[in-house]
């Protein structure tokens, strides 16, 4: 299987998944519990439609693709932003007083990567545009990751029952980790074969990564603690998923 | 420079991270039972021996004896995975993913050993993954129904 073969077959088993999941979201009754999932799946698959589009038309090397895809990047990165955001919520769901900090610090943050982002590139004045795009998103993933792993360690801290919280979060922990590194390693390669190389299987990696584990933490994490072990006959419904029929 | 290498080195040790926590959490997943007992009893399983001398008695680690116990009981338990009351005969993504980490906590245990670093937290780790493994095993025998086939008309179902 030739490597064009391999990072197709990664996309589109990211894409399957990505549309599976959020079938199941949906025809589960997941839609209104879990939207902040429904949101950045339905902003992800739309983003894989207008790059497809785009793709078609322009053609790969043309200027108008380069743009379109780190801008539908950047705007993915501002989706799971958002998801972010709303698991802090999640997370401070008995504690208004954190949640009002949580808040003031999201903002301080996304303030503060938009300066950052724009001082950085004063040495690169003719390509401002594109590379405070790239940068941009490389500093947004890098703070989403640094806020995913203060968020995990808030619910340790908090001792937050919601379990499937937990498992989200490291989900997005995944997303987050691979293509930060990933975009990362582009800069300081500044598009060599080894940034291509992780571009192309890399990040579907990651992609697939993080929709397993939303889907495990869908399908079989209970949302709240589990009651104190008893010792009954029957299986829980948890446990009971690892069980194939005879 | 100096921000891209500081985010690559730390974007790599959070992937790491985030991947350990998610096979533990998966590994904290509670049975009602311990269904892993009559698979280590009927299989001769010495896993749990192997906890019980690191946690209780507190006494060197005989680290070449334990290896050997603990990869002698991965093998038995990966075949039993595989075979043992499931029609697809197929490991589920879950029990791919604890495989490949039993194999990294293994190597983290050797390179432990070579390093000569405390051996006992890959060690307990190891017996926590081969328990689960017994637990999904046993898991899956006691619910599947068997009715009054013998092992002759089960295995000739294979």
């Amino acid at each position: 299987m030739s490597g064009i073969q391999i990072s197709d077959f990664l996309s589109y088993a990211g894409y399957i998944l990505e549309a599976g999941l959020l079938v199941y979201l949906l025809v589960h009754g997941y839609a209104k519990r879990l939207w902040e999932l429904v949101f950045y799946l339905v902003a992800s698959l739309g983003v894989i439609a207008t790059r497809s589009y785009t793709l078609h038309h322009y053609g790969l090397g043309s200027s108008q693709y380069w743009n379109c895809y780190w801008t539908t990047d950047l705007l993915l990165v501002l989706a799971a932003f958002v998801v972010v955001a709303s698991f802090f919520r999640r997370a401070c769901f008995q504690n208004p007083e954190m949640w009002q900090f949580v808040r003031l610090l999201l903002g301080t943050v996304l303030i503060a990567i938009t300066v950052v982002s724009f001082f950085s590139l004063s040495s690169h004045k003719d390509q401002v545009f594109s590379l405070f795009i790239v940068q941009f998103s490389q500093n947004l993933y890098f703070a989403s990751l640094v806020l995913t792993t203060l968020l995990y360690l808030m619910t340790l801290k908090m001792d937050v029952a919601d379990e499937r919280l937990g498992m989200l979060v490291c989900g997005l922990g995944i997303e987050f980790a691979g293509p930060a590194a990933g975009l990362a390693l582009f800069y300081l390669a500044r598009g060599a074969e080894l940034s291509r190389l992780v571009g192309v299987y890399f990040f579907p990696l990651c992609d697939i990564g993080m929709i397993l584990t939303w889907f495990y933490a869908v399908s079989r994490v209970p949302e709240l603690a589990k009651a104190p072990r008893r010792r009954v006959d029957a299986a829980p419904a948890y446990a009971r998923a690892n069980i194939s029929h005879v | 420079m100096f921000l891209p290498v500081l985010i690559l080195t730390l974007s790599i040790a959070m992937l790491f991270f985030y991947l350990q926590t998610i096979c533990l959490k998966i590994l904290r997943q509670e049975f009602d039972r311990d269904y892993f007992l009559p698979i280590v009893n009927a299989n001769r399983l010495e896993f749990p021996s192997v906890r019980r001398a690191v946690e209780e008695f507190d006494a060197p680690v005989d680290y070449a004896r334990f290896c050997m116990m603990l990869k002698c009981d991965f093998l038995a338990l990966s075949y039993l995975l595989r075979n043992a009351a499931n029609q697809s005969h197929r490991y589920s993504t879950q029990d791919r993913l604890l495989i490949l980490y039993f194999h990294l906590t293994y190597f983290m245990l050797r390179v432990r050993h070579f390093l000569r670093i405390d051996e006992k937290t890959p060690l307990l780790r190891l017996t926590s993954i081969l328990q689960f493994f017994g637990n999904v095993v046993g898991l899956r025998v006691n619910s599947a129904s068997f009715r009054d086939i013998s092992a002759s008309d089960y295995l000739l179902t294979l």
